[in-house]
């Protein structure tokens, strides 16, 4: 629980129907480090990740990010210090890989320089062909694709990323390979990034810490290199699964 | 790109600015068309760059749009003026005149000639029997007359005339075409006429005398707005008393049962008259030019009408994306203002802007609202809800958003209502004519007053080649504008 802590959950409650998705939520994210949540469909893990940038008010408790409660209605200046990236990328159909990638520079009045040198210094860090960054949305791979999502959530150097299962519908070759870009990122510029993904080898690969959402008596945290250890014989599936349920064999 | 709307609009403005011209109207029949035309060359003959609004669909518009300015001056006949228009039909001559001149108006001297109902009668038997006034008829009970089923009803028809001259005979009741012919053939030996009708011209009849003055005056004159500068009023002038009836009812044949074009008509009796300036305008433009000026009035009806429907309906959508409910009220008003007639729309707008050019993009203008508003907001309000939320999530603001991601992706649904609106428009636009604004219809309106299939097709088909031409033409701005995987039919 070492270090600085940049978003803060405190108490959120919220849900739809009679019986909420997240309820006395008690969580925090720490700087630099990339925290993955895990846990099965419809157990509120991008509902989490819509409350620490606003998408979604709590309907009940207090979301703190950067050290402050988060205002309603989210200034702009704020989202923009949040990267965000979700599955399929949802890239605009409409602008070219490179709009994609500078729509928010562009947007802050960037100079054509320094557009281009951020998009140089990101597009080498994921592995982005130079020639992918004139072509349309539709004209790129799904892992070509997810890179571009990943350079759009990071280009003004937010403070945060949220990750909104990024890499679920790419190919397990490409997906090894955007994760050690990802890492790359990370070493490179170290964001506080939250990560959620129902794949639990892939929180085990990527994330410092691994949060288990959805299982009986609340959120339960983990440090990777503790359960690394555990993990020993077992398949990444059955320690997630022994995590949720929280009973052992 | 961004300078383009401007330059356009500018353009269109400057282009229908261009000519402050006098404005000569006419009514829907061949008479009227042709004494408009004779007028028009006359004051082209003297330097005036002149308009025509022919074809306007009665005596009260034709009054309204002198009265409001749109016209200059269009033929009258002073029972009409006392009868229907200022509803005291005792007005005549000089009290007509001054009734007249206390509405800005000044009824020029007459033209020479009375359209009014008159008896005709076999010449034949004429002759023979030295028949020349209606008061003759009295004495001749066993003349078989046959009147049109109008003149048997009207109150100031066959009765009060029987009456008045004390006429014995029963007469029957046929078509008016035909009854001319049954008399010429000797089946008939009298029936009821315009007294410049052009048919009279080509069949042996003579027209009684209205020896006892039972029919009322229809003497056909100029009527013009008093601020028509001097000069024009004394060129007009010049034709009183110059156009007798014979004169007329050649003129009338010539049109309605020759098929020539009234201008031609109009020209060459101006030269007959010594009253054509040399080479002054006189010549009537040639069937091509008339139908590219025509198509040109065309173009620019739907095209001024079609740039403001988009600059009004394109923003009022993007202002009403957000907000359903206004969004919905905006759409049922536009669509409430589709189901109005086109005539009865271009009738009601009339008051508010005049006649001609004003009321006839008006009312294309008020049709263009729907198809592009529809579209545009339909077009907004479909975009993939996570493009919407991304945007969000990234720190756009609603309007970086709205201009930045929905408006580009409703693009080819904006680009087809512009499209629908603007071939729509364009057959609309046909019945600009009957409120004086020129366009295709204009050929169509009097081709058909005038019963002339040439003319029809020389404004039907230029109207239907342009709808393709507009259809293509848009086809090819979606392959300019738009993405490959964003246009229509498409997919991504």
């Amino acid at each position: 629980m070492a270090g600085a802590r940049d978003i803060v959950l405190a108490g959120v409650r919220k849900g739809w129907g009679p019986r909420p998705v997240l309820e006395d939520l008690e969580l925090a994210f720490e700087r630099g480090r990339i925290t993955a949540v895990v846990g099965r469909s419809g157990c509120g893990k991008s509902t989490l990740l819509r409350l620490c940038n606003g998408l979604l008010r709590p309907d009940a408790g207090t979301v703190t990010v950067f050290g402050e409660p988060l205002p309603a209605p989210v200034p702009v200046t704020l989202r923009r210090r949040i990267g965000y990236a979700v599955q399929q990328a949802a890239l605009f159909p409409h602008l070219s890989a490179r709009d994609n990638i500078t729509l928010l520079g562009r947007l802050e009045g960037w100079s054509a320089a320094a557009l281009e040198a951020r998009v140089d210094t990101l597009r080498a860090l994921v592995d982005l062909p130079a020639d992918a960054l004139g072509r349309l949305p539709h004209e790129l791979s799904g892992g070509q694709q997810q890179r571009v999502g990943l350079c759009r959530a990071l280009f003004l150097h937010p403070g945060i990323l949220l990750l909104d299962e990024p890499f679920a519908a790419v190919d397990p070759l490409t997906r090894r390979d955007i994760h050690q870009r990802l890492l790359a990122l990370h070493a490179h510029e170290p964001v506080t990034t939250v990560l959620v993904t129902h794949d639990m080898a892939e929180a085990l690969r990527l994330a410092d810490v691994v949060v288990v959402l959805g299982g009986a008596g609340g959120p339960q945290r983990h440090e990777r290199d503790a359960l690394r250890a555990r993990q020993g014989a077992a398949e990444a599936e059955e320690l997630l699964l022994e995590l949720m349920g929280g009973a052992a064999p | 790109m961004r300078q383009l709307p401007r330059a356009l609009l500018l353009f269109l403005l400057l282009w229908s600015g261009s000519a402050a011209a006098l404005t000569v109207g006419s009514k829907r029949f061949a008479e009227s068309h042709v004494l408009a035309e004779i007028a028009a060359q006359l004051l082209e003959g003297e330097g005036y760059a002149v308009e025509r609004a022919h074809g306007l669909g009665g005596s009260l518009l034709a009054w309204e749009a002198l009265h409001a300015g749109d016209i200059d001056l269009y033929p009258a006949y002073s029972g009409t003026l006392a009868r229907a228009v200022l509803k005291a039909p005792e007005l005549a001559g000089a009290a007509l005149r001054e009734r007249l001149a206390v509405e800005g108006l000044r009824l020029l001297p007459g033209l020479g000639f009375d359209n009014s109902y008159a008896v005709a009668v076999a010449g034949r038997l004429a002759r023979e029997a030295g028949l020349g006034r209606l008061s003759e008829l009295a004495g001749r009970p066993e003349l078989r007359l046959g009147f049109s089923h109008e003149f048997l009803r009207r109150g100031d028809g066959w009765a009060a005339l029987a009456r008045h001259y004390g006429l014995p005979q029963q007469p029957r009741g046929m078509e008016h075409a035909l009854a001319y012919r049954a008399v010429a053939a000797g089946d008939l030996d009298g029936t009821d006429a315009y007294t410049t009708d052009g048919e009279l011209s080509v069949h042996d009849l003579v027209l009684l005398e209205d020896d006892r003055g039972f029919f009322p005056r229809y003497e056909a004159a100029l009527l013009v707005r008093q601020d028509l500068p001097a000069r024009a009023q004394a060129a007009l002038a010049r034709l009183s008393g110059r156009l007798d009836a014979a004169t007329m009812r050649r003129l009338n044949y010539r049109v309605s049962a020759g098929g020539e074009n009234p201008a031609v008509v109009a020209a060459s009796f101006l030269a007959e008259a010594g009253l054509a300036t040399e080479g002054a305008g006189a010549l009537p433009p040639t069937l091509v030019h008339r139908v590219l000026a025509r198509t040109g009035e065309h173009l620019q009806l739907t095209g001024l009408a079609l740039l403001a429907g988009c600059l009004v309906a394109i923003p009022g959508a993007l202002l009403l994306a957000g907000r359903p409910l206004a969004a919905r009220g905006f759409l049922y008003a536009a669509g409430l203002v589709q189901t109005i007639p086109a005539l009865a729309l271009l009738a009601l707008l009339i008051p508010l802007l005049g006649l001609g050019m004003g009321t006839a993009i008006g009312a294309l203008f008020l049709y263009s609202l729907l198809p592009v508003a529809r579209n545009t907001l339909s077009g907004l309000l479909t975009v993939d809800p996570v493009l919407l939320e991304v945007a969000d999530g990234l720190g756009l603001t609603r309007r970086q958003r709205l201009l930045r991601v929905q408006l580009p992706l409703a693009a080819p649904a904006v680009l087809a209502g512009v499209k629908t609106a603007a071939v729509v428009s364009v057959g609309t636009a046909t019945l600009a004519a009957f409120v004086g604004a020129g366009g295709l219809g204009e050929p169509i309106i009097t081709g058909l007053t005038l019963n002339d299939q040439r003319l029809i097709l020389a404004g039907a088909l230029p109207a239907a080649l342009l709808a393709i031409a507009v259809e293509l033409a848009f086809e090819g701005l979606e392959r300019w504008l738009l993405p490959a995987h964003l246009r229509p039919g498409q997919t991504s």
